[in-house]
């Protein structure tokens, strides 16, 4: 009875075109804006990129050491890209420039000490401060040798003006430290929640109150529980094609990484549809609520949780990590998202067993919940 | 009339539909908007990098150097775990990790070959470049004192004084950075509040007119689509001014005077046009569907996707070229437009903000008159 009643569902399921197609579709057409959205926003906000930078020569003395260092910073070494892109201007073409934002800030070199005019605070802003202060302690630095250490003027020199780093890169990850990422997994999370209105209509075709099908499904001799698992199943199956589909969608042809195989990956996505179908079930066994206010509960739960897990704020759950933990614990969105973060960043699987176990325990006790309360439903009368 | 009164028998069974969905994205923005919500800062303040630092040599050197880094940015505590660094380099709560390592002052001190920083760091960023950058400058000039023939302490504090020489810096007095005021934050998020809102909540009303039953009952009936449309038009516009009311109210609690002064009334204005945008949407919604947790969908692609592609959620200043293009096909778009317009107190704010609401009110009327021809068409099918 259940390969009976899962195959008849599965047929309906996939009779329903709009349903199957949108649900199919709109989570690429998602993971598509996402991806415009987001294809320059780490270069823009982090990235570094040429500073360009319009600088004042007010005066001719002591311009020299400066132009030289900021000609040499000027150029691009070993194929990097230059630090700065430089234009000696005259001060009002300067502030033309630094009106129109075409360039970070206006250095005005006076009296052999430079100063800077921004337009706004920013990273870029800083940088040039930084390269700016770092001149000015290096001729202190010089002008401290004069007169007591005059002598050794030349390896003063050498060693402030040598270009030795004493820094040594160490490897993070092998994964994707690009945190635009999180976007990503937040939708995956939101995708497998969407399943939540699929649990409900998956009640609302058993319950005889609900509709007709439940009515002629209430008198047959299958168990409810047979009934309730079987359509349960039917639902599960085209949500995992679902998923199956965004997976490919995301790594193959938008080609991100993700951190992980497409198996560890998928399999959070099917336990995370576990988890949304059950969410659906128990709230559609929910008795005397309408079929509306079901609707907008599980609207309610899919949206906030998608919210706290980062889709349309990055960094909230860092930011609930940090103050209440206990809600990434049982926010079945975190719990996705974390499990997918943790295969991206992490060496071992500890925190991915962690999320998977709660996720798993957590749909058990839904779905028991949600089948108990739909079993046990009887009518006096319709 | 007829329908227009039935519409709001119709809609007394989904009035809660309306607070609960208005609450529901009133929250997300209200917290979107709390976290985001920033002023202007007056001051020129040197963007912090966050730094986490552990010192296995404990010298001069590297106690300076930690001084140094605590003075000057956002020293950090954190585990000395590399999973605990991961995950703090991922969510940027720390940018920029450095491990000292055991003997590092020594090798400064002797003629030998020098130690090296052990660093974790967030690869082609800004603030990766700058940290090198400022190390790098430190450990130079103190070798630079060292090599002038001082001892080690005399060189440090040379260091330590040389260090804090900066450059002035003066903030450009001829054109004013925009004014970002937390009222900017709430607005800015509406939109996709709206479109879910007026959608969801009005949509299924709208579905019980247009499809089924009472369609085929009113079609039969002498009242012409036109009429019928504009009373359900009317219904609905009543519907979505409350929805408006909702959040204007809100917007007044939190922010007071801000929404009474001139760029207040703007952004109101500003929201009551989009929300007729919504509804435009909504009625169009109605005509091509007759099941309603179809519109859940459509406003997650349609509210979620030009929220980010319009610069609702993403600053516009960060999405590609290309983006924006396609951004300007979208009523968000010219939303977002007004609001920068309203912060940005240019001379030219003026013509942006009548642009911006001449393109929404053709973007509405576009979508309504497309409604209107397919009741037309359905009615005559």
């Amino acid at each position: 009875m259940f390969f009976h009643i899962y195959k008849y569902r599965l047929k309906a399921l996939f009779h329903q075109k709009e349903e199957f197609f949108w649900n199919l579709i709109f989570p690429l057409i998602l993971a598509t804006c996402f991806f415009a959205a987001f294809s320059k926003i780490t270069e823009s906000t982090e990235g570094f990129s040429t500073i360009p930078v319009a600088v004042v020569l007010e005066e001719t003395d002591g311009e020299k050491y400066f132009t030289e260092m900021m000609d040499a910073l000027s150029e691009s070494k070993d194929g990097e890209e230059a630090f700065f892109a430089v234009n000696y201007v005259a001060k009002e073409e300067a502030e033309a420039l630094l009106e129109d934002k075409e360039v970070a800030g206006m250095i005005v070199l006076k009296e052999a000490k430079p100063s800077l005019i921004i337009l706004e605070n920013g990273m870029e802003q800083t940088m040039i401060k930084a390269v700016m202060d770092k001149y000015l302690q290096t001729m202190d630095v010089i002008t401290g040798m004069i007169p007591d250490h005059m002598d050794r003027l030349e390896q003063v020199m050498e060693a402030v003006s040598d270009e030795v780093s004493y820094i040594r890169e160490q490897k993070l990850t092998d994964g994707n430290i690009d945190n635009i990422i999180d976007y990503f997994f937040a939708l995956i999370a939101m995708t497998c929640l969407m399943g939540t209105s699929t649990g409900q209509v998956c009640i609302t075709y058993i319950k005889a109150n609900l509709s007709a099908i439940g009515l002629r499904k209430s008198i047959s001799s299958a168990k409810r529980m047979t009934m309730i698992l079987g359509d349960m199943a039917a639902t599960y199956s085209l949500s995992a094609l679902s998923n199956a589909v965004l997976l490919i969608y995301l790594k193959y042809i938008l080609k991100l990484n993700m951190g992980g195989s497409f198996l560890e990956i998928y399999a959070v996505t099917l336990v995370g549809s576990l988890i949304g179908i059950s969410i659906g079930i128990l709230i559609g066994s929910l008795p005397g609520v309408g079929e509306g206010a079901k609707m907008g509960i599980n609207l309610c739960i899919t949206l906030f949780s998608s919210f706290l897990s980062g889709l349309m704020m990055g960094g909230i759950k860092y930011l609930i990590e940090e103050h209440c933990p206990i809600i990434n614990r049982i926010n079945p969105a975190s719990l996705i998202s974390d499990a997918l973060h943790s295969l991206n960043i992490y060496d071992d699987y500890a925190k991915y067993a962690q999320c998977m176990v709660i996720m798993v325990v957590m749909s058990v006790v839904l779905l028991t919940a949600g089948i108990v309360i739909a079993r046990r439903e009887t009518y006096d009368n319709i | 009339m007829t329908i227009f009164k039935t519409f709001f028998k119709v809609g007394r069974k989904y009035i809660g539909n309306i607070f609960m969905y208005s609450a529901i994205f009133l929250s997300i923005v209200l917290v979107i908007a709390k976290v985001n919500g920033n002023a202007t800062v007056e001051e020129f303040l040197a963007s912090e990098v966050k730094v986490a630092v552990f010192d296995h040599d404990n010298s001069d050197l590297s106690k300076g150097m930690v001084q140094y880094l605590e003075e000057h940015h956002n020293l950090l505590e954190i585990e000395e775990d590399l999973d605990t660094i991961r995950d703090r380099l991922y969510q940027r709560r720390v940018e920029y990790v450095i491990i000292i390592p055991k003997g590092f002052g020594e090798s400064f001190a002797e003629e030998r070959e020098k130690l090296s920083l052990d660093v974790y760091k967030l690869p082609g960023t800004m603030t990766s470049q700058f940290m090198d950058m400022a190390l790098d400058t430190f450990l130079s000039t103190y070798r630079g004192y060292l090599a002038a023939g001082m001892e080690l302490s005399e060189a440090y504090a040379k260091t330590v004084n040389t260090i804090v020489v900066q450059t002035e810096v003066a903030f450009y007095s001829g054109k004013e950075a925009p004014v970002y005021a937390p009222i900017h934050f709430f607005y800015m998020y509406v939109p996709y509040a709206l479109i879910s809102v007026v959608v969801l909540a009005i949509g299924p009303i709208l579905i019980v007119f247009n499809n089924g039953q009472i369609k085929s009952r009113i079609n039969c009936s002498r009242v012409s689509a036109f009429r019928k449309n504009m009373s359900l038009m009317a219904g609905s516009g009543i519907y979505t001014v409350l929805i408006i009311l909702i959040y204007f109210v809100i917007s007044l609690v939190l922010y007071k005077s801000d929404v009474f002064n001139t760029a207040g009334i703007f952004r109101v204005l500003n929201m009551l046009i989009y929300a007729f945008v919504c509804l435009a949407f909504a009625f169009l919604l109605s005509m091509l569907t007759s099941k309603s947790h179809l519109l859940n969908i459509f406003t997650n692609v349609f509210g979620l996707g030009s929220s980010f592609l319009c610069g609702v959620f993403v600053p516009r200043m960060w999405l590609s070229d290309g983006v924006a293009a396609i951004g300007r096909f979208l009523p968000a778009y010219w939303y977002v437009n007004v609001e920068e317009a309203l912060c940005s107190g240019d001379a030219a704010a003026t013509s942006v903000i009548a642009t911006g609401y001449l393109v929404q009110i053709l973007y509405g009327v576009a979508v309504f008159v497309i409604a209107l021809v397919l009741s037309q068409n359905k009615r005559k099918g």
